[in-house]
């Protein structure tokens, strides 16, 4: 018997190798619709736009990401708004998870050959990337085309945030957000010490709060994309540079590691936070009891935080050491259409999705949960009605860039962050760091060169 | 063990009998082998299969979102062996050995002492064994929630105790070389009540004779502890080992709830390095290979475990 069951076991392991090993296809290829590999508009010589028209009953699958009430609620009444002036198209809108829920049920789709797959769903936008990059997304630029909409309706940084390497865009901007800085205008008020506009400024004045107040001035986060914007405005350069080479040894970013190392051992500022999931709750724990007077957040906590603060709150988009303005990079939600639907789906989806980016629709989901603008057009006056303060950050959409392209950005961000953290807060010492920065530039080098070589 | 073998000698006795027996016999043999195929089928398609597949995916570039792949030999077996990424590797195997040889120490070694605190079967002790069981109840998850707030370095209840009694606030969570421990004491605290448990049933079978010869021999406390208990407890002891060993070496909703591999990968372990290889970077390839290292060594180490326990158990209880 038993010789009997290892024989049967070694047949089933031999027939799943043999079976499998003679193609390179998952089921998905196999599967795929036959209107998948239709010429797209963009190759044909004329255009013919008729291809993009919804002209029967159609349904289409919205996965999100939005457990809040408040932007749940939002969603569904723009699903039933545009249902009533659009007959024809029914929005079912569905509540995955968080982002990483939504890709692994991706994922999962499309391994089992599409089978489940939304027509369009929320995203992250650093996943735009490599889902862009594996085809399963649609290119959006013809269907803008042939419904008569310019990118330029849109912010410039947040739609090449959503633009691949080939140049197409493949996402809209939706659920934006971006680091800044938050701060206790009360205070700083009181202490006629305004929050800083640059570096230089921003280290003398850590110092007088504290000196004024006792307790650290600033909350830095253990959390990359919020580095990653110190950085840029800082040193005024990428630290991952050109997405191919890492600028991780140049002068200006070793200077301002050692300048947050010296603001946090002097007792100016604190270092929050174990990882990118920790930060936020200590940091605003710590300015709302007035612990801080100023800490380091992303734009769509804003809204959160005046209302639970019993002082006036001011913001701004971060402090630069350069004499360009400050700037911060695009994170949040992107909308994705999904490349393995029928073409009337596909349709149906990109008009749900420029009506729901419309300019009145999105400037009322900026002023209900806090998020950007993603149109130069919107009106945010009942924003910054509704949240004074907040247009230290709101009113300069335009300064909201592309992180850096490169699809290892955020694995290489993740460890700046860690040697990073390990440094500032004393756990790495001084005659040490040279030695385990040019590691960290060794590694990352190796990450953007693997990602670039695909 | 020899009862076993006793047993089994008996029904091949009983099948080499007459003609008519030992059809018979065959006959009961193949209606049981029909009973548990579908099980085995099971096993054989949720278990064994995906195990070849992913020895597949490591000969493949796929990133499973790729409607197709190729088959590229053994590159993602030499990336394992030639890039400084493989330091995390071996920095999330480093310290998933570490929390588990850790929190192996911690749930067997106090689960014991507790069980023989509470081997009375009286009421108050009996509720006494409930509240240390209760903490098994709970969901990991949420108990990750609820001790990233009490370990909070700020406004935790921990840091606000050790103030209280003077001491200076502990980065449990924020330190690198805390966070760790920080894991291995929320796993502990969880697991001790089911070890604890096990034990107890056990201790429950184990016959008084022993006992009472051990005490006729005038033995004191200790050593009947040392030299009847233990070594009758042995086959619980193994069994534990085992199976919280392999349990342990696949935590992850622990790390990814409370530190997410940080601070600086000191707490990121195998699983949610795989995770990550697979769900965030779609290396899935790569990951696959990882996942089979991983699966030969907790082989080799369950087998070493097998054959100690072969060796050392002693099954006379």
């Amino acid at each position: 018997m038993k010789k009997f069951l290892s024989a049967l076991l070694v047949i089933i392991m031999l027939l799943s190798i043999t079976a499998c090993g003679s193609t390179t296809e998952t089921p998905a290829a196999s599967e795929a619709p036959a209107d998948a590999g239709a010429a797209s508009p963009a190759e044909s010589a004329e255009p013919d736009y008729s291809m993009y028209e919804v002209n029967e009953p159609v349904t289409i699958t919205f996965w999100h990401n939005y457990s809040n009430e408040k932007r749940a609620a939002f969603l569904q009444e723009m699903c039933d708004k545009f249902h009533e002036e659009n007959p024809l198209i029914t929005v079912d809108l569905v509540l995955i998870g968080g982002y990483p829920v939504i890709a692994e049920q991706v994922a999962g789709a499309l391994a089992a050959g599409g089978e489940g797959l939304p027509t369009l769903s929320t995203m992250n936008t650093p996943r735009l990337q490599p889902f862009a990059a594996s085809e399963i997304i649609e290119p959006l630029d013809p269907y803008l085309e042939a419904y008569g909409l310019d990118r330029s309706e849109y912010y410039e940084g947040m739609m090449d945030a959503m633009t691949y390497s080939d140049g197409q865009l493949y996402g809209l901007p939706f659920g934006i957000s971006a680091g800044c800085c938050i701060y206790n205008k009360t205070l700083l008020d009181e202490l006629n010490l305004p929050f800083p506009e640059t570096w230089e400024e921003f280290k003398v004045w850590c110092k007088d709060v504290t000196e004024a107040t006792g307790k650290p001035a600033f909350g830095f986060a253990y959390d990359f994309n919020y580095l990653n914007t110190f950085f840029l405005n800082v040193t005024g350069i990428d630290p991952l540079g050109d997405g191919t080479v890492s600028a991780l040894d140049d002068e200006r970013v070793i200077s301002f590691v050692k300048d947050v190392r010296e603001l946090v051992e002097n007792g100016y500022a604190l270092y929050m936070g174990t990882s990118v999931n920790g930060a936020q709750e200590d940091q605003q724990a710590a300015f709302k009891i007035g612990e801080i007077a100023a800490y380091t957040d992303t734009s769509s906590g804003i809204a959160n935080i005046m209302k639970v603060v019993d002082f006036e709150v001011g913001t701004a988009i971060g402090v630069t050491g350069t004499d360009q303005a400050p700037i911060s990079t695009v994170s949040g939600a992107t909308l994705l259409v999904y490349a393995d639907n029928d073409q009337i789906e596909k349709n149906a989806a990109v008009q749900f999705l420029l009506f729901l980016t419309n300019a009145e629709n999105i400037s009322r989901w900026a002023v209900d949960t806090g998020m950007f603008a993603v149109r130069p057009a919107c009106d945010l006056s009942a924003m910054y009605e509704q949240y004074p303060g907040a247009e230290g950050v709101f009113e300069h959409a335009d300064r909201i860039v592309a992180k850096n392209p490169s699809t290892a950005m955020q694995k290489c961000m993740e460890a700046v962050a860690g040697v990073f953290g390990e440094y500032v807060k004393g756990n790495i010492s001084e005659a040490d760091f040279d030695a385990q920065w040019a590691n960290l530039k060794a590694e990352v080098d190796g990450m953007l060169a693997d990602a670039a070589a695909g | 063990m020899k009862a076993l073998k006793k047993q089994s000698a008996a029904s091949a006795a009983t099948a080499s009998g007459s003609p008519v027996r030992r059809k018979k016999y065959k006959k009961e043999n193949f209606l049981e082998f029909l009973c548990v195929l579908p099980a085995v089928f099971l096993v054989i398609l949720l278990n064994h299969y995906p195990l070849v597949e992913l020895v597949r995916y490591s000969f493949t570039d796929w990133n499973m979102l790729k409607k197709t792949y190729k088959y590229v030999g053994l590159k993602n077996w030499t990336w394992f062996f030639s890039t400084l990424e493989t330091n995390h590797v071996w920095n999330a195997f480093k310290v998933t050995f570490i929390y588990t040889v850790l929190h192996l120490a911690i749930i067997i070694v106090v689960g014991l002492l507790l069980a023989l605190l509470f081997n009375r079967m009286t009421k108050s002790f009996s509720f006494m064994r409930s509240v240390v069981f209760m903490p098994h109840y709970i969901a990991m998850s949420s108990v990750a929630v609820i001790f990233v707030w009490l370990f909070n370095e700020s406004y935790g209840v921990f840091n606000y105790l050790l103030k209280v009694v003077g001491l200076d606030p502990v980065a449990w969570l924020s330190s690198s070389s805390m966070a760790i421990f920080s894991l291995v004491i929320v796993a502990s605290w969880r697991g001790i009540g089911y070890n604890m448990l096990i034990y107890l049933s056990a201790m429950q079978g184990i016959s008084k004779d022993y006992y009472e010869a051990a005490a006729l021999d005038g033995a004191n406390k200790f050593q009947v502890f040392r030299d009847v208990t233990l070594p009758l407890l042995s086959p619980t002891t193994a069994f534990l080992l085992v199976t919280q060993f392999i349990s342990s070496m696949k935590v992850y909703n622990l790390v990814d709830i409370m530190t997410s591999g940080g601070p600086a990968r000191s707490t990121e372990v195998m699983v949610y390095l795989l995770y990550k290889m697979t769900f965030e970077d779609y290396r899935i390839d790569r990951a696959s290979v990882v996942s089979i290292l991983f699966f030969i060594f907790m082989v080799i180490i369950t087998a070493l475990t097998m054959k100690w326990q072969d060796r050392k158990v002693n099954y006379d209880a």
